[in-house]
C-alpha cells in the first residue's frame, strides 16, 4: 500500500517536473507583431503578462472574478484589444522579490512588464542583461501627460539608470500625501488646553493627557503619546516618531541620507549628533510614562491600538489613518479626533519627515516588443486620476463608485447593491496602487479653497470624512518638510556587507537609550563605532554614486525636459 | 523493483539540489549560473565568524536550541507517562487532544496573540500583579526573560506532538512484563521506573539524536516573530541574523554557505550521538 502510494506520488511529481518543463514555450506565440492599432484598439488583440505582488487589497474579487479575469481585465480586452495576464505571482514583497530572483536563474520565463520594489534586484536585472533598455521607447511612445509627471520626478530614475541609459520608470510617481499628528480633541478641550506646536507645548500635553485624568474616568489609565519603535524609528506611514528625532537635528532624519549644507555631502541621519538631544527626550517621556511602554515590541500597525481603544491621546499617521482609528469615536461617548500639522522643532523650523515619490519601477522583459501596447494601457488607468475618458468617476460601476439617483456615491454602503468596502479595481490587474497625480492631496485643498467638486477625483476627495478631509489639506500645506532620502541606488559593496550590522546597532542602541537600559552616551560609543565599521566606507560610496547620478543627464535623452 | 520510484525520487529531490551547494564558494550571481560565477573560497564562511554580532548568534543559537532540546525530551516523556496512567478514558483522550492542537497554530499566530498576553497590560502580567503584587514583567523586550520565553512558549507549542510518539510506545509494551513485575509485589511506581521507562528508552534515543541534528535551528518562524531591537543580544539566532544579513539582499553565497555549515555541524552531532548510543545503551538506530 505504501509502495503504491509512493509511486503515485512519484509519478505525480514527474508529471510536475516535466509540466514545469514544458512551460518555457509558452509565450511566444502572443508576440505577435501582426497585431495593429486601429481606432485605439488592437485586432487581433494583444496580451501583455505581467508579474504582481499581490497587496492585501488587491487579493478581493467578486465571485466569478479573479486576478485573470475580472471587470478590468475584460475592459482591456473590449476596449483597447490588450489582453493582461499575471504569470508571476508573489504574496508579500520577500516571497514577490524571491519568485523575480528564481526568474532571473532562467528556470522561469520572465513576464513583458516586471514591477520591482527592491533597488538590490532593480541592479540585478540590469547586470543580467534580461531587461530591456527604455530610453528611445519613453521618448517615442509615452503619452504627453504621462511625460509631464514623470518630468516633476527626474529622481525616481536613479535605481534603473546604468551607464547612462534607462532601464525602467518609476511606478505612478507622484508625492504621497504626509503625515499629521491626531489628538484627542475632546481630552484636549477637557483639560482645557491647545493643540501642541514646539516641543515644550508638546511635552505639557502629554504630561496632562497621562497625570491629569483627560477622560474623566478618575483612573490613571491614559498616556500621552503613542508611536512604534520597532522596525524603525523612522516608519513613514503610521506611528511615527519621526517628528521628535527632526525637532532637533532638522532635515537629518534618521534612516535617511540628506546633503550637508557645509561639507555638500550626503550624510546619514542616524549619526546625527541631534539624535542624542531627541533620545534624552524621549528617554525622559518613557520614564514618566508619557510614552507607548511597548513601542520596542509593538510594530506600526499594532501602536495604533492604543489611539484607537482610546488609552493613548496623540499618534502621528497619513491622514487616512484618521479611518483606521475612528472606531473611538463610537465606542467611547464624547470621543472626537482632529488632525493638527506636526510640531516644530527647537530652532523654529518645521519638523521633516520621509517622502516617498514611488513605490517600485516599472522593468520590461529584453524581448518585449510592443511598449506602445504598454503605454496606451497604462495611459487609460490614469483616466481615473484625471477624471477623463472611460473612468472618469472610478473604473467600474457597481465596483469602486455607483450611480444611485443619478448621483455618484463612493460609500460602499450606499451602493445599489451595498458592500462593506470598496473594490479597488486599480490595483486588479497592472499597479499594486492606483495611479494618482497631484502632489500630497491636492485634490482635498481645492475642495477646501472652495472648488466645486465636479470631476470624479474631486468628488472621490469629497466623499471622505471630515477629520480625514482636514489631515489631507494639513498635509498638502506642509508638503515642503516631506524629504525623499536622496539616496535610492543599489545598496553599495560595503552595504551589502556591512549595513546590517549597522542598523540592528542603530536599532539597538536608540531603543535601548529610550528604555534606560544603556547610558546617553550609549549614542556617542555608537556614532563612533558607525563610522569605524563601515559607516565612513558607506558614505564614500554613497557620495560616489550621487556626483555619478547627479551628472548623467538623461531626461533630454527621454524626451523628459 | 518497487523501489526504484523512491530511489529516483530520492536522487532528483534530495541529492540533485546539493550541486547548489557550490554556491557556498562563489559570489554567485544568478544569471550567470553556477558555472559563470567567481569562485571566491572560503571567504563566504569567514564572514559568518567575522562580526561580533555572528558569534552572538551563534552562542543564543546553542543555548535557545539546546535547552529547547533538553525540555523538549523530558517534558513530553513525563507527560506521557502520567497520561497513560490515568484511567478515564475520556480525561486521556480529551487532554491529549488539548494539549496536541497548538502544533498546528502557525507561530504568525502564536506570536500576535503572545504580543498581547504577554505585554506589560496583558493577562499574564495581570495574574503576577494581583497574586504577588508584582511589577509588571517585559517578557518579550527583557534580555533575560526572552530565552525562557520563546523556550516555554515553544514547549506549550509543540509538546503535545512529541508526547503522542511515546504514548505509542508505551501502548506497545508487552503487559506481560507489568504483570510479571506485579506478581513481584512492585508499586506503581516501580514498575513505572523499572519497566515503562526501560521499554521507552530505545524511542528516547531515536528521538534525541534526530533532535540532536537540529542544534543550531533554534526556530526561526518564531523568533523572527517575537523579537525586538530591545533582546537582540539574547534573541538574535543565526537564521533571523542570515535573513537580515543575506536573504533581504539577494547574498546567495553566504545564505548557502551558512546552511552548509549548519548541516556539517548537524551531521557531525548525530554521527557522535549515533555512536554514543551504541557504544552506552548497546542499542543500533539504523
Amino acid at each position: 500500500m505504501k509502495k503504491a502510494s509512493n509511486i503515485a506520488l512519484a509519478a505525480v511529481l514527474m508529471a510536475g517536473l516535466l509540466a514545469g518543463c514544458g512551460g518555457k514555450g509558452g509565450n511566444e506565440a502572443d508576440q505577435g507583431t501582426s497585431s495593429t492599432l486601429v481606432n485605439g484598439k488592437y485586432d487581433p488583440p494583444v496580451t501583455i503578462t505581467i508579474g504582481k505582488q499581490q497587496d492585501e487589497n488587491a487579493g478581493k474579487y467578486f465571485e466569478g472574478e479573479s486576478l485573470n479575469d475580472n471587470v478590468l481585465t475584460r475592459w482591456g480586452v473590449e476596449n483597447l484589444g490588450i489582453k493582461i495576464e499575471t504569470t508571476l505571482l508573489g504574496g508579500d514583497a520577500a516571497q514577490y522579490n524571491n519568485k523575480l530572483r528564481l526568474a532571473l536563474t532562467g528556470s522561469e520565463q520572465l513576464p513583458n512588464v516586471i514591477p520591482v520594489y527592491d533597488t538590490m534586484l532593480m541592479n540585478d536585472l540590469i547586470q543580467s542583461g534580461r531587461v530591456k533598455e527604455i530610453t528611445e521607447d519613453i521618448k517615442n511612445y509615452m503619452p504627453d501627460r504621462l511625460k509631464e509627471i514623470y518630468k516633476q520626478y527626474p529622481s525616481t530614475f536613479n535605481p534603473v539608470i546604468h551607464e547612462g541609459k534607462v532601464y525602467g520608470m518609476a511606478i505612478s510617481p507622484v508625492l504621497t500625501e504626509g503625515q499629521v499628528m491626531l489628538i484627542r480633541q475632546d481630552w484636549l478641550d477637557n483639560l482645557g488646553l491647545q493643540a501642541p506646536t514646539t516641543i515644550e507645548e508638546f511635552e505639557q500635553v502629554i504630561a496632562a493627557f497621562t497625570n491629569d485624568d483627560p477622560d474623566g474616568n478618575n483612573k490613571k489609565d491614559t498616556y500621552g503619546f503613542t508611536f512604534s519603535g520597532k522596525d524603525s524609528y523612522n516608519t513613514g506611514w503610521v506611528s511615527d516618531p519621526v517628528m521628535i528625532f527632526s525637532a532637533y537635528t532638522g532635515k537629518h532624519i534618521p534612516s535617511s541620507w540628506q546633503l550637508d549644507e557645509e561639507s555638500g555631502k550626503l550624510v546619514y541621519g542616524s549619526v546625527d549628533e541631534g539624535n542624542k538631544e531627541a533620545l534624552a527626550t524621549l528617554r525622559d517621556w518613557y520614564s514618566k510614562g508619557y510614552l507607548n511602554k511597548e513601542l520596542a515590541t509593538q510594530g506600526a500597525w499594532d501602536a495604533i491600538a492604543d489611539f484607537a481603544e482610546g488609552k493613548a491621546g496623540i499618534i502621528v499617521g497619513r491622514p487616512w489613518l484618521y479611518d483606521s482609528v475612528a472606531a473611538v469615536e463610537t465606542n467611547i461617548a464624547g470621543a472626537k479626533i482632529s488632525a493638527y500639522p506636526t510640531i516644530d522643532g527647537v530652532t523654529g523650523d518645521r519638523t521633516y519627515q520621509s517622502a516617498q515619490l514611488n513605490d517600485g519601477v516599472f522593468m520590461f522583459s529584453k524581448d518585449f516588443n510592443n511598449m506602445e501596447a504598454f503605454f496606451l494601457y497604462y495611459d487609460k488607468l490614469y483616466d481615473a486620476a484625471f477624471g477623463t475618458g472611460d473612468f472618469q468617476y472610478g473604473y467600474a460601476q457597481g465596483y469602486d463608485y455607483d450611480i444611485v439617483n443619478d448621483e455618484v456615491v463612493f460609500d460602499p454602503k450606499k451602493f445599489n447593491k451595498p458592500m462593506d468596502s470598496l473594490q479597488m479595481v486599480g490595483k486588479m490587474a497592472f499597479t499594486k496602487n492606483t495611479p494618482a497625480i497631484g502632489d500630497a492631496g491636492k485634490n482635498f485643498y481645492d475642495l477646501a479653497q472652495g472648488v466645486e467638486p465636479n470631476t470624479g477625483p474631486l468628488m472621490a476627495a469629497n466623499a471622505a470624512k471630515e477629520t480625514a478631509k482636514a489631515g489631507f489639506v494639513i498635509s498638502y500645506e506642509n508638503r515642503e518638510t516631506l524629504l525623499p532620502t536622496l539616496f535610492n541606488g543599489p545598496p553599495t559593496k560595503t552595504m551589502q556587507s556591512n549595513w546590517e550590522q549597522l542598523t540592528t546597532m542603530e536599532k539597538e542602541t536608540y531603543t535601548k537609550i529610550i528604555y534606560g537600559n544603556e547610558p546617553l552616551e550609549a549614542f556617542d560609543q555608537f556614532v563612533k563605532q558607525w563610522h569605524e565599521k563601515g559607516g565612513d566606507q558607506i558614505t564614500e560610496e554613497v557620495n560616489e554614486w550621487y556626483s555619478n547620478a547627479s551628472k548623467v543627464d538623461v531626461m533630454s535623452s527621454m524626451g523628459l525636459n | 523493483m518497487l523501489c526504484i520510484p523512491s530511489l529516483v525520487f530520492v536522487l532528483i529531490f534530495a541529492y540533485g539540489p546539493m550541486v547548489g551547494l557550490v554556491m557556498a564558494f562563489q559570489d554567485y550571481k544568478p544569471w550567470l549560473g553556477l558555472t559563470g560565477s567567481t569562485w571566491i573560497g572560503l571567504d563566504n564562511f569567514e564572514r559568518i565568524f567575522q562580526y561580533e554580532g555572528a558569534t552572538q548568534a551563534i552562542v543564543n543559537t546553542l543555548i535557545i536550541a539546546v535547552s529547547k532540546i533538553v525540555v523538549g525530551i523530558i517534558v513530553p516523556i513525563v507527560m506521557a507517562i502520567l497520561l497513560s496512567e490515568v484511567r478515564n478514558i475520556g480525561i486521556k483522550k480529551s487532554v491529549q487532544t488539548l494539549v496536541y492542537l497548538p502544533h498546528f497554530l502557525s507561530w504568525v499566530t502564536v506570536a500576535g496573540m503572545m504580543i498581547d498576553i504577554l505585554g506589560l497590560d496583558g493577562g499574564i502580567n495581570h495574574i503576577l500583579t494581583s497574586l504577588f503584587g508584582t511589577e509588571p514583567i517585559y517578557f518579550l523586550g527583557d534580555p533575560s526573560t526572552f530565552r525562557a520565553t520563546i523556550v516555554i512558549s515553544d514547549l506549550w507549542k509543540n509538546f503535545g506532538f512529541g508526547m503522542i510518539v511515546y504514548l505509542a510506545t508505551i501502548a506497545g509494551i508487552d503487559p506481560s512484563y507489568y504483570e510479571a513485575a506485579e506478581i513481584d509485589g512492585a508499586t506503581r511506581r516501580q514498575q513505572i521506573w523499572h519497566v515503562t521507562l526501560p521499554c521507552m528508552l530505545p524511542m528516547i534515543i531515536v528521538i534525541a539524536t534526530l533532535n540532536l541534528g537540529s542544534i543550531l535551528d533554534a526556530g526561526f518562524d518564531q523568533i523572527f516573530n517575537l523579537y525586538n531591537p530591545l533582546v537582540y543580544s539574547t534573541g538574535d539566532i543565526i537564521d533571523t541574523y542570515v535573513y537580515r544579513s543575506s536573504l533581504l539582499n539577494g547574498q546567495y553565497g553566504f545564505g548557502t554557505a551558512v546552511g552548509l555549515f549548519k548541516s556539517v555541524v548537524s551531521l557531525i552531532l548525530i554521527v557522535i550521538a549515533y555512536r554514543l548510543a551504541y557504544k552506552l545503551a548497546n542499542y543500533r538506530i539504523f
